[in-house]
């Protein structure tokens, strides 16, 4: 249990002259839930998608599970390979809306990649579709419904559902609760809480939101301008942060006791180094 | 009438910004009505933050619109909206004009789809000081003092560029001068920093709160998160379904809230701040009010309901700071 399965080694991915991510690096172990918190611009989601293959890093390497997915060595992927990668690690958008084919209903989505990893026969497939259906709390008739007849929180369980379908180690979730109303946010925050203490599963959660981050990480890294600022096991970096940018976004949340003086007072000191 | 004199300007000075009594909208006629928003009473006094605060669907940013003589098509709307003296509901198109134009200003959550992407900022800006009849000299003056004000470094070269050459936060800077440019009595903020990064979101908000401060305008500060209008309101409303649940100074809002709903909101969001709490999921999702249930709208998604609730909708009563449209508030905070 002490390998990860997930490791990036110095991730940087420059477009034109524009440095995207600038020596990025984790390990994620099995079952750990990882955050990267940033705002726009800080590279957060350009990380994300390297590590779901979707971007090829101008250098560093990506590991999942002891293999060399990204980086050096790998050049023109084979299908074999990106099957393979897309069996072991699935990303979840923060619009699901975009990511289902309109024509098709929910279940005839979330079965594609059953049909496409999991060798079986229709029957064993509905079943798996009914069962996944069941763990994210969606009725049967929402899999009958087409994407547009579901709420937004209905259609990110069922991206959710179908990401599962195929046992993925790792799931990255990019901004996965931001467009949803604070009362299904929670509902989709404790179905995937729960989702990882039954499954084993391991997360990186991709947000700008450190309530967020704090409810559904152990660890987290924040980044900014393409770097990562601070490290270390989430509750610590909200209790202690130690890295200016760090206390400027948690300063920046609104509470009641808000002082905008003290938010100011951070930028300046952020401004100073 | 002489005497009537003094009362009158008496009256003036101690009016609401925004009075908006028993506000109905409905779309459509016959057995096809729907109703959008019932019974929304509320008011915005000089120099006063107020929060509005929902999910999708309560009706928070109908409600806004509303205010200002903006109803759907083909939606027919009840009661009476009253801004810094003017009816908003009978007015005609001349009188809607004009008091967006001097008395009221709006700044929405999108700056990009609200400015005319091929006009330059420097003319944004001067339009509504011109329409006043300000002369074109002294309006770019007022224009550069203003975004000074907003912090947007070297106004007069931002006074020549379009809007696509400023970020977001930058550009909602624009919007708020440009809002503010006619010294409103009302200013209604929909959403104006969800767009916003969180550390711009801070900015502009201490922005927002300091220019309404010295010019005593009346804010009605519209948004989803209820942190952050807890954090800068002094007074909060809630929205579920098309009707306001609950009205509450910001801080006792979060202290003792008096409805299930609102209670539900403030146990559903996590906090950064402070011991980690578990969050508790609200079962089954927002509602708009044509299909919420009969009598209380929240009644179907809460705990403490019983048969009692589905009689009829409950009237608002005080409870503690609270005024609160449910049957037991004692028992949500006792």
């Amino acid at each position: 249990m002490n390998t990860p399965v997930l490791s990036a080694v110095a991730l940087v991915k420059r477009f034109g002259h524009v440095t995207a991510v600038d020596g990025v690096g984790f390990d994620l172990m099995p079952g750990a839930s990882l955050g990267i918190v940033g705002e726009s611009g800080s590279g957060k989601t350009t990380t994300a998608r390297i590590l779901a293959g979707l971007e090829e890093p101008t250098s560093g390497t990506v590991t999942l599970a002891g293999e060399t997915v990204a980086g050096q060595g790998v050049t023109g992927r084979s299908r074999r390979a990106r099957l393979r990668h897309a069996r072991l690690l699935q990303m979840i958008f923060q619009d699901p809306y975009g990511s289902f084919d309109p024509r098709q209903t929910i279940a005839r989505s979330i079965a594609e990649p059953l049909r496409l990893h999991a060798p079986g026969s229709a029957k064993e497939h509905r079943a798996r579709v009914a069962e996944l259906l069941d763990q994210v709390g969606l009725s049967e008739r929402a899999g009958r419904s087409l994407p547009r007849e579901l709420s937004g929180g209905q259609r990110q369980r069922a991206a959710i559902a179908r990401a599962l379908g195929i046992s993925p180690r790792v799931l990255v979730l990019d901004e996965a609760v931001a467009a949803l109303d604070v009362s299904i946010q929670a509902q989709v925050l404790t179905l995937l809480d729960d989702l990882r203490r039954e499954t084993g599963i391991s997360y990186v959660f991709v947000s700008h939101d450190l309530a967020v981050v704090r409810y559904i990480t152990d660890t987290a890294i924040v980044m900014r301008h393409g770097r990562v600022v601070e490290r270390g096991e989430t509750e610590r970096l909200l209790r202690d942060p130690q890295h200016p940018y760090t206390r400027l976004l948690l300063d920046s949340i609104p509470s009641p006791d808000w002082d905008l003086d003290r938010v100011a007072r951070d930028r300046r000191a952020l401004d100073a180094l | 009438m002489l005497d009537d004199k003094p009362a009158g300007e008496e009256a003036t000075t101690r009016r609401d910004a925004l009075d908006v009594a028993r506000l109905g909208l409905t779309l459509g006629a016959g057995d096809g009505a729907v109703p959008l928003l019932a019974d929304v009473t509320l008011r915005v006094g000089r120099g006063e933050t107020v929060g509005l605060v929902g999910e999708s669907g309560s009706g928070k940013s109908l409600t806004a619109r509303a205010a200002l003589g903006m109803v759907p098509r083909g939606a027919r709307a009840t009661g009476r909206v009253t801004v810094s003296g003017v009816d908003v509901l009978a007015a005609g198109r001349r009188a809607l004009r004009d008091l967006r134009r001097t008395r009221a200003s709006m700044v929405f959550q999108d700056p990009r789809a609200s400015i005319n992407p091929v006009r330059r900022v420097g003319d944004y800006l001067t339009e509504g000081l011109r329409a006043r009849g300000t002369p074109a000299g002294a309006a770019a003056e007022r224009a550069r003092e203003l975004l000074g004000q907003v912090g947007i470094a070297d106004p007069a070269g931002a006074m020549r560029r379009f809007p696509h050459q400023f970020s977001g936060g930058m550009l909602q800077r624009v919007m708020i001068a440009g809002a503010l440019s006619t010294e409103p009595e009302l200013l209604l903020a929909d959403e104006p920093t969800t767009a916003l990064d969180v550390t711009t979101q801070a900015e502009v908000v201490a922005l927002l709160k300091e220019m309404q401060r010295a010019r005593g305008t009346g804010m009605l500060f519209v948004t989803h998160d209820l942190d952050l209008a807890a954090a800068i309101c002094d007074r909060v409303y809630v929205m579920y379904a098309g009707r306001i649940v609950e009205e509450a100074p910001g801080r006792a809002l979060f202290t003792a809230p008096a409805h299930p709903y609102t209670r539900a909101l403030l146990e559903a969001s996590p906090s950064a701040h402070g011991d980690r709490v578990a969050i508790k999921a609200v079962a089954g999702r927002p509602r708009a009010l044509a299909e919420s249930p009969s009598g209380c709208s929240f009644r179907d998604r809460c705990p403490l309901a019983d048969d009692r609730c589905a009689e009829a909708v409950p009237a608002h009563r005080t409870h503690r700071a609270s005024a609160v449209a449910c049957l037991r508030p004692e028992l949500v905070s006792p």
